[in-house]
């Protein structure tokens, strides 16, 4: 080799390696200061122009809610009210004593819950239904004075523990059927014999849980159960409640949010292969950057979904980190994970300073989980305060808009912890359902009672596994209103109790499929970040929808509905919409056994012909 | 080039440039292959800077394209390849450069030593001529040598004249008596097609050729300034010391002839001279004899002789000459006397007898045309009945 270029070799060598320094030096200290993050994702939230000139039909939809006495009853009609609240049915609450007076009529609905018909009118409502007008028994109950209403032939034993759900046709598409030992639901029923011209549409174990029966011009629903006082049942209830009026229409939000919890967080230290069932020879962090992230992004992609993190200080349970400290210990997952959330259009949401719950020692959790109650609610807030700085180191241009308990517990001293410590934070997304004895911070989606600017928006489903119940409990929020909110916990994978043995390619595809079947059997959903799917739902929740119907026609209106809007109509076997784009939207028909559509609103009113006649 | 890729990739919004295998990159290592480390690295920087660019216009954070591990590794792993290729590049280059250089000083000395060689060739070629015109010389010089080793002048002349012709291909050749006083030159011999020399020249009204001969009295030759009418060269004839007579040689290739043939013409020149002056001095010896005693006066037969010699010359070189003859009236008391007055009225080519028997006075005047034979016969006779001979 030349001289000359032996001497050029060594000065872009050592040109090389001077290079490598600097970025080196810079991408650890301060190149995140001189290069800002992408700022996290906007997202409109628009609204459909009202029209005041909207036609509008004879019918509105009309369901009475009797409120009884009892557990079962109040359980049931409070879950009941709730469903059909989201799914922006106009329901009214009566008491046993004014149901008499309901008029009947094809578009009303009377449901009772609870099991003492002893307070319930049977003349009348047997005039009512034989009239026309629609009953649902939404609990069991054992009267064989209502036998002529309810399709029952004999009265059998109350049966305990009945486990699972199933289809005996398709109600709403996606429901899965569930069977022992699956114990999403565990049934009391009854054991009834039915009149023939009873028609289950659910069972479990060989009993009917749910059928209909035509008495005179009316209909009625029995509910064979007590599962009517459980949230994940008001969406199938929701959708049978549709078989009853000549058409139905609910509401749908259409809000797909995927959470990543832990997320940025610090990873822990060791080697795949010797922590998890990933028979990896690379680190964790390794495992995380390269592998795991790279799935999560390809399922985002190729899935349509939007990732939203929580992310935390640390994971040692005393909070004895000062702010540099705790800085320090975030700078790989906040810059690596942190900035790619943001940059793959996610948002990150709050966790907490560590792991440990905001609870303090007077209100319960879990004590399985081990955890350090706090004090009071001012080391929470200095908590909350401290992770606020790690985030603001990271990303001065972005707040924490959103926070998720630690394992999903939390209390009220909490909750006002987070309202006073960070009050631009918007969202407190916990769980849909779960065990409040045991800390779990069950939710509805509403406006914080206390702190009218938080909002509750619950995680819905969580983990890797095709678990039926977990799959019932999606679909089922989704029939209820169209909401996908699903969560993951990456070190999963390195956690034996939670892997179940699995390894990451394992668990990624039971997650894949999760969310691909969610996109192909509801294309409707959008994804978003927590912050706009709470602005969404808001938004949905707010809008006034206008319901009407004539005899061939189905009318929508609304003022402040959220564009575009979507809704389910349900009408009677025999009955069709014409499916394809009209000036208002478009409509398409969904796999159901009773005609079942999928309306997307892009104008605040439509007139939607009725085709055919009800068989 | 890379505009046009990168337009082809945002026109199309290929995004080619996210990728971690990419046309770019490429195209880079190519352009370093091609162009070296300095043109490779300014392609790799455009393509980084591209890649900041458009990592920015689609809204990605530019920060994780240098603090992603991967992504910092690619762009270090094609950094690295591309300095490499392209110091390889280089270094090929610079060893085709430096083979280059090589190879053109190798010509350059090649082409020197092809030129020493030749000038060896021609300084060879050079000296063997040398030698061999050295030898040619000796042998030319052998031969005038031989050549002009004749008992008479006229004949040394006439040789000369054949020498000039043959070995210096000389033309329109003459020679010139040059007087005592060197005011005038008469023709001895020509040697012409064309009458171009007179019978003689006055060097007074002599073109300034002449006179810068007379002036340096050497071999010269023509020079720009002078007429196209003069000769080509003019050599003295040297005599005792004295410029006796001139060679005029009217056309002479100077072109065709080597230093050593001038060399040679001079050496003849002089050589000219000593043959005449040893010709003349031996004529005497043996004209003495037909002389009369203690005069130059040719007895009667010596005299016929000679003008059997001139009637030659003009039967040959076409030279006038005319005989006169003078009775003396009484017998001479001394032709010592009567020669002292006769030559002093005559010209040094002319020739005197004398008859006893008939006590007559001859006179043989060469180039005197037949013309002038009156005029001069009366100016003599008139001499010599004035000095009362």
């Amino acid at each position: 080799m030349e001289k000359r270029t032996v001497i050029s070799f060594s000065l872009f060598i050592v040109l090389f390696l001077v290079i490598v320094g600097a970025i080196q030096y810079l991408r650890i200290h301060s190149l995140h200061t001189l290069l800002p993050n992408v700022a996290e994702q906007q997202m409109n939230i628009d609204q459909l122009k009202s029209d005041a000139s909207a036609k509008a039909g004879e019918h509105q939809l009309q369901i009475y809610l009797v409120r009884d006495e009892g557990d079962l009853a109040v359980g049931t009609a409070d879950n009941l009210l709730r469903g059909l609240q989201y799914a922006k049915l106009d329901v009214r609450e009566v008491s046993p004593g004014a149901v008499g007076s309901i008029a009947p009529s094809p578009y009303t609905i009377i449901i009772f819950t609870g099991e003492d018909s002893s307070r319930w009118p049977f003349v009348a409502m047997k005039r009512y239904v034989e009239q026309g007008g629609n009953l649902v028994f939404a609990n069991r109950f054992k009267d064989p004075a209502w036998n002529a209403l309810t399709g029952v032939e004999e009265i059998g034993e109350y049966v305990p523990d009945v486990y699972g759900l199933n289809f005996e046709e398709t109600i709403f598409p996606g429901y899965v059927d569930l069977n022992p030992p699956d114990d999403l639901f565990v049934h009391s029923v009854v054991d009834f014999a039915l009149v023939d011209e009873a028609n289950v549409m659910l069972s479990a174990e060989g009993f009917p849980i749910l059928w209909e029966y035509e008495v005179g011009e009316g209909n009625v629903l029995f509910w064979n159960t007590t599962i009517t006082n459980q949230k994940m049942i008001r969406g199938l209830f929701v959708q049978t409640l549709g078989t009853m009026p000549p058409a139905f229409v609910t509401a749908q939000a259409a809000i797909k949010l995927m959470y990543i919890d832990d997320f940025p967080a610090p990873v822990m230290d060791g080697k795949m292969k010797d922590v998890s069932a990933t028979p990896l020879d690379k680190s964790v962090k390794d495992f995380f950057a390269e592998d795991w992230w790279e799935d999560m992004v390809d399922l985002a992609k190729d899935d349509d979904v939007i990732y939203t993190g929580a992310m935390i200080g640390t994971y040692e349970e005393e909070m004895e980190l000062v702010d540099e400290q705790l800085i320090k210990r975030g700078e790989f997952p906040m810059l690596y994970f942190g900035r790619k959330l943001i940059a793959h259009g996610g948002e990150i949401g709050l966790h907490g300073y560590n792991h440990q719950s905001l609870v303090t020692a007077d209100e319960p959790i879990d004590p399985t989980y081990g955890y350090i109650p706090w004090k009071d609610k001012e080391e929470m807030k200095r908590s909350l305060l401290q992770a606020e700085s790690v985030f603001a180191n990271y990303f001065p241009a972005e707040t924490l808009k959103s926070y998720v308990p630690p394992s999903n517990a939390l209390n009220r001293t909490g909750v006002d912890a987070i309202a006073e410590a960070l009050p631009e934070l918007r969202t407190i997304a916990s769980l849909y359902t779960g065990e409040p004895e045991n800390g779990d911070f069950v939710q509805e989606f509403e406006f914080d009672a206390t702190h009218p600017n938080l909002y509750h928006f619950p995680r819905v489903t969580s983990d890797y596994g095709e678990e039926r119940g977990s799959i019932f409990q999606m679909v089922d929020a989704i029939a209820n209103f169209g909401v996908f909110s699903h969560f993951i916990h990456p070190d999963d994978v390195i956690d034996p109790d939670r892997a179940f043995g699995r390894d990451w390619d394992t668990m990624f595809t039971s997650l894949r499929k999760i969310v691909h079947d969610v996109k192909d059997e509801y294309p409707h959903l959008e994804a978003y970040t927590q912050h706009y799917a709470t602005e969404k739902l808001i938004t949905y929740q707010q809008a006034d929808l206008n319901v009407t119907f004539d005899e061939s026609t189905v009318y929508l209106a609304g003022e402040g509905l959220v564009n575009p809007s979507h809704f389910t109509i349900r009408l009677k076997p025999g009955q069709s919409l014409e499916t394809g784009e009209f000036e208002f939207g478009t409509i398409e028909q969904w796999e159901a056994d009773r005609p079942l559509y999928l309306v997307t609103l892009t104008s605040a009113n439509a007139e939607i012909a009725i085709k055919g006649e009800a068989q | 080039m890379f505009v046009l890729l990168i337009g082809i990739d945002l026109f199309f919004n290929l995004g080619t440039i996210q990728n971690d295998l990419n046309l770019f990159y490429a195209a880079a290592i190519l352009f370093a292959l091609r162009y070296g480390t300095i043109f490779g690295l300014i392609s790799f920087g455009i393509l980084l800077l591209y890649k900041v660019l458009y990592t920015g216009l689609m809204g990605g954070d530019i920060f994780l394209l240098f603090y992603d591990t991967n992504s910092l590794l690619t762009l270090f792993y094609y950094f690295a390849i591309t300095v490499i290729v392209g110091l390889f590049s280089t270094s090929f280059r610079e060893r085709y450069e430096i083979s280059q250089f090589r190879n053109e000083e190798l010509k350059d000395e090649n082409t020197y030593l092809k030129e020493t060689v030749d000038l060896l060739n021609t300084s060879q070629t050079t000296l063997r001529q040398k030698l061999l015109q050295s030898e040619y010389s000796l042998n030319q010089l052998y031969e005038l040598a031989v050549s002009l080793d004749l008992p008479h002048p006229e004949l040394i002349r006439s040789e000369t004249i054949r020498l000039l012709k043959k070995t210096f291909l000389a033309s329109d050749v003459a020679i010139y008596h040059v007087d005592r006083s060197q005011k005038s030159m008469r023709l001895l011999i020509r040697q012409t097609e064309k009458k171009e020399f007179p019978q003689t020249i006055f060097l007074d009204e002599a073109s300034s050729m002449f006179k810068r001969f007379f002036q340096v009295q050497e071999t010269t030759l023509r020079q720009l300034d002078d007429e196209d009418t003069d000769p080509m060269l003019l050599a003295p004839i040297v005599v005792d010391g004295q410029t006796r007579e001139v060679v005029v040689i009217k056309r002479l290739p100077l072109r065709k002839l080597t230093t050593d043939d001038l060399h040679v013409l001079n050496i003849l020149f002089s050589w000219i001279g000593t043959r005449v002056q040893n010709a003349e001095n031996l004529i005497r010896k043996e004209q003495h004899e037909k002389m009369h005693k203690g005069t130059s006066f040719y007895k009667k037969e010596a005299f016929t002789e000679l003008v059997a010699i001139q009637e030659q010359k003009k039967l040959h070189h076409g030279q006038p000459y005319i005989v006169l003859d003078y009775a003396l009236g009484y017998e001479p008391v001394s032709l010592e006397s009567i020669e002292a007055i006769v030559h002093s009225y005559l010209r040094e080519i002319d020739v005197v007898g004398y008859d006893p028997e008939d006590n007559k006075l001859l006179l043989l005047l060469p180039g005197t045309s037949e013309e002038h034979r009156q005029r001069i016969y009366d100016r003599i006779e008139g001499i010599l009945i004035q000095k009362g001979v």
